[in-house]
């Protein structure tokens, strides 16, 4: 039988070129687990070096796994070491092919290194150092996403309602709509964290799922109550001390303090309810609670590469690309609405603004008798018509009538390219023209 | 509280902000001993390391499959996937099948009736019956 | 035999009586005539007919030899040897064996031996079964005999039999074909030398004399010696050990030699020149023959006519004959491409993706292979469980 030639095959498909310089052996062949030195190499996606081990083809053990490595040699030769790494070594990064895809994917700048995307994609639930996890990197996107989502609708709404407000943007900028934002990117997961998966795959564990802090805010004096009693937190309050969406901000981590109303019309959707035998929310695709770690896996990755664009590329270039992948969005505001009393709103809002009081008048009408009638109502305020709705009946038509009264004046924009605060962080800015400032809710609490 | 906030979820576009292709891997199988891939082979070697280059971010696996035709497999981001059997093609022929499979969406093959798709409203509005100067009778 | 034997010494008895023709005409003609008239003439006795008679065989015999030849005489049979001398002169003339100068060794023909009751050697003890007996004769598996097929006849090549494919050696005798090619065209006129030259092999002293002359660009283009000189210089030590050959006799075939430099030498020189020469132009065809007519010499490599005409200049002329083995298995070649290895968003395996190795990848394996020990199972195959055993039962191995 010909002697095999495991060496062959694999190491030089991808090896260095010609007069790159070896690695030498002791800097980068990490000890211990625990003190991994950082490997920061700036690498155009172009240069591979070689991983250290690859240098010295027969001086290393190879990571045994259980198969006939005779019979069926490793595709990738990885040392024994691997398997006490919670994440794939950062030189692994430059020989994974679907990271270099994800990277021209998302068409990102060469000054973004294959290392930092391997990092974004490690959750603090695979690992736990903060230097090889993306834990950091997601807190630094996170801020710069909420920040930019929040400026943008408040300077092209400024009426909008603060509820609806953090409702747009968490519709922007929460866990689901980013964890929608990572699967367009393509990014498939690890079934299980380990040093030896492909660097290119979202690594996350579900059996211990770590909080990393995300979000900022203050913990209020009151958390302990609030959880226990259902106390309602006012929204001037919550501007204060609560996150970017209006949650609860608690360092007790593994607590989630949900909001009540936000999540009493929900959209459907797609659990199947036939399926509720062993538990309510289980599925072929695991429980509730899998389901929102691994959403927020997946938010955290996206913000994570938020962060990474801004460390290495800056704060424009960062904006760009919010711009680019999150605010591309499409978001119908009107329907965040539900309104509870909207004649009265609508009649407080006329008395502030100094119209006159809000008169419904019947426009048009058919089917009075019949089983299907619509009823078309107009509001007036004087000759100025402020809303119209139609209904099935005189009084719905009303409500409707005052809730597209009521939408007009909260979704008024200045305009499609208004100017954000941000942009005077730009060189060439031209003065700031001051935006509109609204008064303030209508009835507020 | 008068107002209440829903909540929803933003749709994305494709291509409106950000285009990303939505063929993210493609497996490229061959086979040594099969007269059937030797189109393959020769496509290997001479047409796909200029597509690779030209199409960065689609991921390349190139690996062979023993005694079997040869064959092409895209992996798109919807989570489908699109196998096109290439035997006893010639290289430039499989080279068509392969831009076949980088520029579909992975979406299955359906008949599109309406000349028009979109999420916007209409421009000039949904007719009434209750707006406008009325019909006469 | 011994009825030829008896023919024979009655034939010779009689032939020395009378001519055969008279003796067969008379009395041929005349027991016929004889009998036909029915009154016999008595004149013709008994042993006159019996002589008639032997005479008419006599004829037979004759005729049926070609009358032109002399019978047979009779000869002894005790000497071997001269039984085939005559044997062999008495064959006619067409079928004597041409006498060839070679040195193949030619089957004699009849081997004859002589007699058991006819040999002297009083040491003799006929054998008494025939195995250890010598086996002589016989035409079978002649040339596969030791020392029959001789080496005049084994092929010589005209270049080595082994390619040379070593980089620097081939450019090294490149060159040196490049510029015997050049000096063999001016010298044509030289038309044994030349031929001669063409075929030499030569020695070290004359490869770096050769060699060591420089190649220009000529007026327009076309490959020339630096000096003019060099042509009489290179001619000189290409002619200077050529065989002696007289007019009119062909000229010696050789075999090859092995290049008389080591492969060290042959890339330190190969580096020394740098790479300017290679870009020589090839385009006279004559040059361009002989140069390929000596590289063949001096290489083995033959380069076909198709090839020939993309050819022209030295560094396409290099670039066809580096070239190295052609890979078997698609990955080799791909790895001796290297275009799509450098790509960063392509990954090429040798050996097929087994879904081990897909489990592997997404970092499942360690999980499956930790419980299935944790439960005492075999990881990879069955664990020497085989198929249960009412299945071997019901297919009749018991």
């Amino acid at each position: 039988m010909k002697r095999l030639r495991p060496e062959r095959w694999t190491g030089q498909l991808l090896a260095a070129r010609p007069g790159a310089p070896p690695a030498s052996a002791g800097a980068l062949r990490p000890r211990c687990v625990a003190s991994r030195p950082r490997q920061l190499c700036l690498s155009a996606r172009r240069q591979q070096q070689q991983p250290a081990w690859e240098n010295d083809n027969d001086s290393f053990d190879v990571l045994q796994d259980g198969t006939d490595h005779a019979r069926y040699p490793p595709l990738e030769r990885l040392p024994a070491s691997v398997a006490g790494y919670p994440s794939p070594l950062p030189e692994r990064a430059l020989k994974s092919a679907k990271l270099a895809a994800l990277h021209a994917r998302l068409s990102l700048p060469a000054k973004i290194p294959l290392q930092t995307m391997a990092r974004t994609l490690v959750d603090a639930s695979a690992d736990e150092n903060p230097q090889f996890n993306n834990a950091n990197l997601a807190f630094v996107g996170h801020s710069l996403i909420t920040y930019h989502v929040a400026e943008w609708l408040m300077c092209r709404y400024p009426r909008l309602p603060m509820n609806i407000l953090y409702s747009a943007v968490y519709a922007y900028a929460g866990d689901e709509a980013l964890h929608q934002v990572a699967r367009s990117w393509g990014v498939e997961s690890a079934a299980a964290p380990g040093g030896e998966v492909d660097p290119g795959l979202l690594q996350f564990s579900l059996d211990k799922p770590v909080t990393s802090i995300i979000k900022f805010g203050y913990k209020r004096v009151e958390a302990a109550y609030l959880e226990k009693f259902k106390w309602r937190r006012g929204i001037s309050s919550r501007v204060v001390f609560d996150d970017d969406f209006g949650g609860v901000v608690d360092k007790t981590p593994g607590v989630e303090h949900e909001e009540p109303e936000e999540h009493e019309e929900r959209e459907d959707d797609g659990m199947d309810d036939a399926e509720e035998g062993l538990s309510p929310s289980y599925t072929s695709y695991g429980t509730d609670e899998t389901r929102k770690l691994a959403e927020k896996v997946h938010a955290n990755f996206a913000r994570a590469t938020v962060g990474a664009v801004y460390a290495h590329c800056g704060r424009e270039t960062a904006k760009a690309f919010i711009n680019a992948h999150i605010m591309s969005r499409t978001l119908d505001l009107s329907k965040l609405f539900a309104f509870k009393q909207p004649t009265r709103e609508l009649a407080l809002l006329c008395a502030r603004e100094d119209f006159d009081h809000p008169v419904a008048r019947l426009l048009s009408e058919t089917g009075r008798m019949s089983r299907t009638p619509v009823f078309v109502v107009g509001i007036y305020s004087g000759m100025d018509k402020l809303g119209e709705g139609a209904g099935p009946s005189l009084d719905m038509a009303r409500f409707k009538a005052a809730m597209n009264a009521l939408k007009a004046w909260y979704l008024y924009s200045p305009g499609d390219n208004v100017r954000v605060p941000s942009d005077m962080l730009a060189q060439d800015a031209k003065p700031w023209e001051p935006a509109h400032i609204d008064m303030g809710e209508i009835i507020s609490r | 509280m008068t107002v209440k906030a829903l909540q929803t979820l933003t749709t994305g576009r494709n291509g409106v902000g950000a285009f990303i292709l939505q063929c993210k891997k493609m497996d490229i199988h061959y086979c040594d001993w099969a007269g059937s891939s030797k189109g393959m082979n020769g496509f290997i070697k001479s047409i796909l390391p200029k597509f690779a280059a030209a199409n960065p971010q689609i991921e390349f696996v190139v690996s062979p499959r023993p005694s079997k035709h040869p064959v092409v497999i895209g992996h798109y981001i919807n989570g489908r996937e699109k196998a096109i059997c290439v035997r006893n093609l010639e290289p430039l022929q499989i080279l068509k099948k392969v831009e076949l499979l980088r520029d579909a969406s992975g979406e299955k093959l359906r008949k599109v009736n309406k000349p028009v798709q979109s999420v916007n409203e209409s421009v000039r509005g949904v007719w009434s019956p209750y707006h406008g100067n009325g019909m006469a009778v | 035999m011994s009825r030829v034997t008896r023919l024979r010494s009655a034939a010779s008895a009689l032939s020395t009586s009378s001519s055969p023709a008279a003796a067969a005409a008379g009395p041929r003609a005349a027991p016929a005539t004889c009998l036909l008239n029915g009154q016999a003439s008595t004149t013709t006795t008994r042993p006159q007919l019996w002589q008639s008679r032997l005479q008419t065989t006599t004829q037979q015999q004759q005729q049926r030899c070609l009358s032109t030849s002399t019978p047979r005489r009779e000869t002894a049979l005790s000497n071997a040897d001269s039984l085939e001398a005559d044997f062999v002169e008495a064959l006619p003339p067409r079928r004597r064996r041409p006498k060839v100068k070679t040195d193949l060794v030619i089957p004699k023909g009849i081997a004859f031996v002589t007699r058991v009751d006819a040999i002297e050697d009083p040491s003799y003890k006929p054998a008494d079964s025939g195995s250890g007996l010598e086996e002589i004769g016989g035409l079978a598996n002649w040339w596969d005999k030791p020392g029959h097929w001789g080496p005049s006849k084994e092929f010589v090549a005209f270049g080595p039999l082994d390619k040379i494919t070593e980089p620097a050696m081939l450019e090294v005798l490149t060159k040196r074909a490049v510029i015997e090619a050049l000096v063999l065209k001016r010298f044509a006129a030289q038309k044994t030398k030349s031929r001669l030259a063409m075929a030499a092999t030569g020695d070290k002293e004359e490869l770096l004399k050769v060699v060591g002359v420089e190649l220009a660009a000529g007026e327009d283009g076309a490959a020339t010696l630096k000096e003019e000189a060099g042509f009489q210089a290179v001619w000189d030590a290409m002619t200077e050990n050529l065989p002696k050959v007289a007019k009119g006799e062909p000229l010696p075939v050789s075999k090859p030699a092995e290049p008389p430099i080591s492969v060290t030498e042959a890339q330190q020189l190969a580096v020394s020149w740098g790479s300017e020469w290679k870009q020589a132009s090839l385009r006279d065809p004559v040059v361009k023959f002989y140069t390929a007519k000596r590289i063949q010499r001096l290489t083995g490599h033959i380069i076909s006519d198709f090839k020939m005409l993309g050819i022209n200049t030295v560094g396409n002329l290099l670039s066809q004959l580096i070239k190295p083995p052609k890979a078997k298995k698609l990955v080799e070649e791909l790895e001796a491409r290297g275009q799509l290895g450098e790509l960063p968003n392509v990954r090429v395996y040798p050996r097929r993706v087994t879904p081990v190795d897909k489990e592997k990848m997404v970092g499942r394996w360690k999980i499956i292979t930790r419980e299935l020990e944790k439960r005492d199972l075999p990881v990879i195959g069955t664990g020497g469980y085989k198929k249960s055993v009412e299945m071997r039962w019901a297919s009749g191995n018991m």
